[in-house]
């Protein structure tokens, strides 16, 4: 049951990890190149903001790139990277919550996103309409729900993964989840019901 | 298995996360629970939602710059100035550092604050306690009340001869010190000059018995009652109640009690009943309080003891009267 967007490791990228620990700064720019896309959907998932998104995959990368030499280059990649992203998504999280202002103009700025163009077909529309919903409804559950449900759903980790990235229990992995997708059910109950 | 537990269960059920004995449980509590079913079915349908890409604006020139901007922040903080931590450092800033100062300062200002305020707290217990000192003093006052009246003391019957005493003690009187005259009567000088005196004087009416056995007696009982009486005949004169046909003597001198200051502040008015006890002279020589004011009691004694009336003769003999006087105490009402 993995999600679509799970890298797969390839042996080359422990050949680009070798060369970037060596000191080759273009072998990691490729590997950046390689799993930006991953990194940056991870962060936006977890902050609902492009801009905090972009500064924290940044970030990913950056800090990734200095603790390099600790890498162990036989393991796989992304799994690291993803910890480092949550890490520092989750960081980020807590420290907005201290400033809360910020919670709400980021929420306001945003709005429902861009308009679909007119002449899409009406079931595409409502396509379009109801993943706009489903994002804003995952963004808005509490962050600790939140980190479990998007490493689950989007990143299609076992409940085990999901315990060793975000460091809490197997159980907790558990009950977090049911709540997370209690609350989406009470948030999306009328579209879903149609859809499922 | 209950229904509100395998609810719980559903989630990880469906991620396939549940052990076999526990999977058998919640696969057969679906068969029977409609709700559950509705849920799993939920749970599929979420799974099954296209994992859309977030929208990002002018994706494919992010894209493009995103390698080369990571490459140019690991070069800014190779070159020595780490700019996120620079960043993080503000933020960090921004969140503790300024409350770590004012702690500090309201750690200082604590104890300090707290020392104001249990002095401000003794203070205001302990400066009632001493005020309060002020009462009981009245009390000390009035328990001088015993005191005062000192048994008279015994005369010195020095004199021979009565008439000797008797015209001694008649200075006194006008002197009116309640309890002098006794002892300013010298006996040493006295004898002296009245030697030759007494014969024209009362040579009469000491007589000749007097003279005699009044020299013994007299001297020794009269020495209570007064010089007078031993020297008569040496019978001892009780004082006489101002009762019914006797009236009680005229006031020769009298002498304003003065309003104590506590009294009056603390507006207390009212009657002191004292019964007095004249002595020959119409001098006051004993009071008792019949009535009672406590903070008045003393200044009426004070008083009366300094009043003075004319001697009660009763069959031609000069008595000590016992009466009552009567002390009124009334503020001025302004």
């Amino acid at each position: 049951m993995g999600a679509p967007n799970k890298p797969h490791e390839h042996p080359e990228d422990a050949v680009l990890v070798r060369k970037a620990q060596e000191g080759d700064v273009d072998a990691f720019e490729t590997l950046v190149r390689k799993y930006q896309q991953a990194v940056y959907a991870l962060c936006r998932r977890l902050t609902g903001a492009h801009q905090s998104a972009d500064d924290l995959a940044q970030e990913t990368f950056i800090k990734a790139y200095f603790a390099l030499a600790r890498f162990d280059a036989r393991w796989p990649l992304y799994p690291w990277l993803r910890k480092i992203a949550v890490n520092a998504s989750l960081n980020y999280l807590k420290k907005r919550n201290r400033e809360r202002p910020l919670v709400d103009e980021a929420l306001a700025v945003r709005g429902p996103g861009p308009r679909p163009p007119q002449d899409l077909p009406e079931a595409r529309l409502e396509q379009t309409e109801f993943e706009e919903r489903f994002a804003r409804s995952v963004e808005s559950l509490p962050e600790e729900q939140k980190s479990v449900f998007v490493l689950r759903f989007y990143e299609g980790l076992s409940y085990e993964e999901i315990s060793r990235t975000l460091g809490v229990p197997h159980g907790t992995v558990m009950s977090r989840l049911n709540r997370a997708r209690q609350k989406l059910r009470a948030l999306l109950a009328d579209s879903l019901e149609r859809r499922v | 298995m209950r229904h509100n537990k395998l609810q719980e269960l559903l989630g990880a059920y469906h991620d396939g996360e549940l052990r076999d004995g526990k999977r058998a449980g919640v696969e057969k509590h679906l068969k029977t629970c409609p709700e559950c079913r509705r849920t799993l079915e939920f749970l599929r349908g979420l799974d099954n939602l296209p994992r859309t890409s977030p929208s990002i604006p002018r994706e494919a020139e992010y894209w493009a710059s995103f390698s080369s901007r990571v490459r140019s922040g690991i070069a800014r903080r190779q070159a020595g100035a780490p700019a996120s931590q620079v960043m993080e450092g503000q933020v960090f800033k921004d969140a503790f550092f300024k409350p770590d100062k004012n702690f500090g300062l309201r750690a200082a200002v604590f104890p300090m604050s707290l020392a104001a305020h249990v002095i401000i707290i003794l203070l205001l217990i302990m400066i009632p306690l001493m005020k309060t000192g002020e009462l009981p003093k009245v009390e000390v006052y009035s328990a001088f009340l015993a005191p005062p009246p000192p048994p008279p003391p015994p005369p010195p019957p020095p004199a021979k001869k009565k008439a000797a005493t008797k015209t001694a003690r008649i200075k006194p009187v006008q002197a009116q010190a309640a309890v002098e005259p006794g002892r300013l009567v010298a006996p040493v000088e006295i004898p002296d000059q009245i030697a030759e005196e007494k014969l024209s004087d009362i040579g009469i009416e000491g007589g000749v018995e007097g003279g005699v056995e009044g020299g013994v007696v007299g001297g020794v009982l009269g020495g209570v009652v007064g010089g007078v009486l031993g020297g008569v005949v040496g019978e001892v004169e009780a004082p006489v109640r101002a009762i019914g046909e006797i009236k009680p003597p005229k006031l020769v001198k009298s002498v304003d009690p003065l309003y104590p200051e506590i009294a009056r502040q603390a507006r207390v008015e009212g009657v002191v009943i004292i019964e007095a006890t004249t002595d020959v002279y119409g001098r006051v020589q004993t009071v008792k309080v019949l009535r009672s004011i406590p903070l008045l009691d003393q200044a009426a004694i004070d008083a009366v003891r300094q009043w003075v009336y004319e001697p009660m003769i009763i069959n031609g003999r000069p008595r000590p009267v016992i009466f009552t006087v009567t002390v009124r105490f009334q503020l001025r009402s302004s």
